[in-house]
């Protein structure tokens, strides 16, 4: 059903007037504290990171440990759900390496490899660490849930083990893989991020947030936090759309 | 019974929270110091709960807490790098530098000698704090000798590859597995690497390079603290100038006393040659002025937002009579 112009109007409003609210309250705390991040001052310094080489390198080289992170982590949960959802023994297996895995601090695996590994690495193998065993989690019951009939009539079909995962497993799973791919990525930049400030990478948006606390450029901080937010809420819109559109009924 | 088990549980939880909100004592001047060698810049009156008449209390808090304790206002003195002073002043944030205290304390330090800074073409350093003073310093003497340098965990031909940590810990492993040729401490943490990395040696020392030292670190004050207090602070500094390099096991208590709570201090140990490479010396603002502009000149030329985007003017010194 196609929506109404007030449907995408009040789509448009509402959002914008909680933004709105949002920066007013900002500017009163700040009149009354007497602070000196004003809104208008990150917009301003927002405006510079924009136009600066560094702020942009930096921000490809984030992403594509995101990415790597996010590919690294999605591909061997897969794998291992799968391989899980077949086999008893390996799903008991799995099970308490996965709640090892899940319970291990983040800055503290941080701190451990940044001793033995390039910075750069860190980050990326980090967010592997923690996204896993969120998706692993995410993607088991979906592997489990896939229709017995549908395997039983694949095996009478003569189906080998490979095409039952091409037309039967990823075709049920589907769904759950586009969701969790769609938050884990948003996730996997927040983690990277997180990493990179511990890690002081170079050529990374964390090692610009450590730079401008450093250097008390409180403006720029915040306005390096909303290039992420920014990202991120980007990365949620566009898959989520995605995801939608691809999973549409036909 | 559950419930008032539940009760006792939660008031007893909330009660140990607000415990932890100690009211702060009005009345008492509180002097910070970054942990490591600016924390010895003091140490000589740690001992002291009076100064010029006023109680006084000294913590040590980790090295990248301090920007925060001077910011937060939490500190009404406090140790600094000199650019984090620059900055405190052109931000107008109501502080100014009274003296420098720490003369240069970096030092290069790898399984090799080091005559001259080309030797390190084709060399991986790591270098501690990207963007901080011992990065800007090693960057600002290989600009000055017309050394290339790139960040990079691999070596690079003609260029000195420079690979950053967060901290001085990180770099013992890369060194001791070869992943590093050099790194550049901070002593004390520099006898850490000595003692710990097999078949290191000091090979360059970057304050004689620089030529004779920098004012790496200073004491600010907040503006409302009268210039008695000051005084009285120098005064008593000067008593006994070489407390530390003298008494170096006594100076180690007194800075582990002085750490703030649930906090250690990074020194593993001290002894006089290692206070002695820290170059503690007391400095007033008037008497250092000249170097300290030429320091935030350099660093500045690097990178302008390290010291608040300009070299400050003469009100960013305060002198006292």
């Amino acid at each position: 059903m196609k929506k109404t112009r007030i449907e995408i109007a009040k789509d448009i409003l509402y959002p914008v007037s909680v933004l709105l609210v949002a920066l007013l309250a900002w500017q009163i705390a700040v009149w009354i504290s007497g602070d000196r991040t004003t809104p208008v001052g990150t917009f301003a310094a927002l405006g510079e990171l924009l136009g600066e080489g560094e702020f942009w390198s930096g921000f490809g080289f984030t992403l594509l440990r995101a990415l790597w992170a996010f590919g690294l982590s999605f591909i061997v949960a897969l794998v291992l759900a799968l391989c899980s959802a077949g086999s008893e023994t390996v799903r008991r297996i799995l099970s308490p390496v996965v709640t090892v895995v899940r319970s291990l601090p983040t800055m503290a695996v941080v701190l451990i490899f940044i001793l033995v590994l390039p910075s750069s690495a860190t980050t990326a193998l980090v967010g592997t660490i923690v996204l896993f065993p969120t998706f692993y989690a995410a993607l088991l019951p979906s592997a489990l849930g896939v229709s017995r009939d549908l395997l039983e009539i694949s095996l009478v079909c003569g189906a080998n083990k490979l095409q039952r995962l091409r037309f039967v497993y990823l075709p049920s799973m589907a769904p759950s893989i586009a969701e969790n791919a769609v938050s884990g990525l948003s996730l996997s930049v927040k983690l990277v991020v997180s990493a990179e400030v511990l890690a002081q990478t170079a050529k990374s948006i964390g090692m610009m947030m450590q730079t401008a606390r450093a250097y008390l450029e409180t403006e720029r901080l915040v306005a390096l936090t909303f290039s992420v937010v920014f990202v991120c809420v980007l990365i949620d819109a566009v898959g989520k759309s995605l995801v939608n559109a691809l999973c549409k009924p036909q | 019974m559950k419930k008032i088990i539940l009760f006792v549980l939660t008031f007893a939880l909330a009660l140990c929270t607000f415990s932890a909100c100690g009211a702060p004592d009005e009345d008492t001047v509180n002097i910070y110091l970054p942990d490591g060698a600016p924390a010895l810049a003091l140490v000589s009156i740690f001992d002291r709960t009076e100064i010029a008449g006023q109680k006084v209390k000294f913590t040590i808090v980790p090295s990248d807490y301090i920007s925060s304790a001077v910011t937060n206002g939490e500190a009404d003195l406090a140790i600094v790098p000199t650019n984090l002073a620059a900055n405190l002043y052109n931000k107008n944030m109501g502080y100014k530098f009274v003296s420098a205290n720490t003369h240069g304390n970096l030092y290069v330090v790898g399984k090799s000698d080091l005559n001259s800074f080309a030797d390190l073409k084709g060399k991986r350093v790591g270098v501690i704090g990207q963007g901080q003073v011992p990065d800007l310093v090693f960057r600002s003497l290989l600009v000055r000798e017309g050394i290339e340098y790139e960040t990079s965990d691999t070596p690079i031909d003609g260029k000195v590859a420079i690979s950053y940590v967060a901290a001085a810990a990180n770099l013992f492993p890369s060194l001791n597995a070869d992943k590093i040729e050099f790194g550049v401490f901070a002593e004390p943490a520099v006898a850490t690497a000595l003692s710990k990395v097999e078949g290191t040696k000091i090979a360059m020392d970057l304050q004689q390079q620089w030529g004779g030292g920098y004012p790496q670190a200073g004491l600010v004050a907040k503006n409302e603290i009268d210039d008695a207090f000051i005084k009285g602070l120098f005064d008593a500094l000067r008593e006994d100038p070489d407390f530390a390099e003298n008494d170096p096991t006594q100076a180690l208590e007194l800075i582990k006393a002085c750490m703030r709570e649930s906090t250690q201090t990074v020194i593993a140990k001290l002894d006089a040659d290692i206070v002695a490479r820290c170059n503690i010396k007391l400095v007033p603002a008037e008497e250092c002025k000249d170097k300290v502009i030429e320091f935030l000149s350099a660093l500045g030329e690097l990178a302008p937002n390290a010291i608040g985007g300009k070299v400050p003017d003469d009100n960013f010194f305060r002198i006292v009579k």
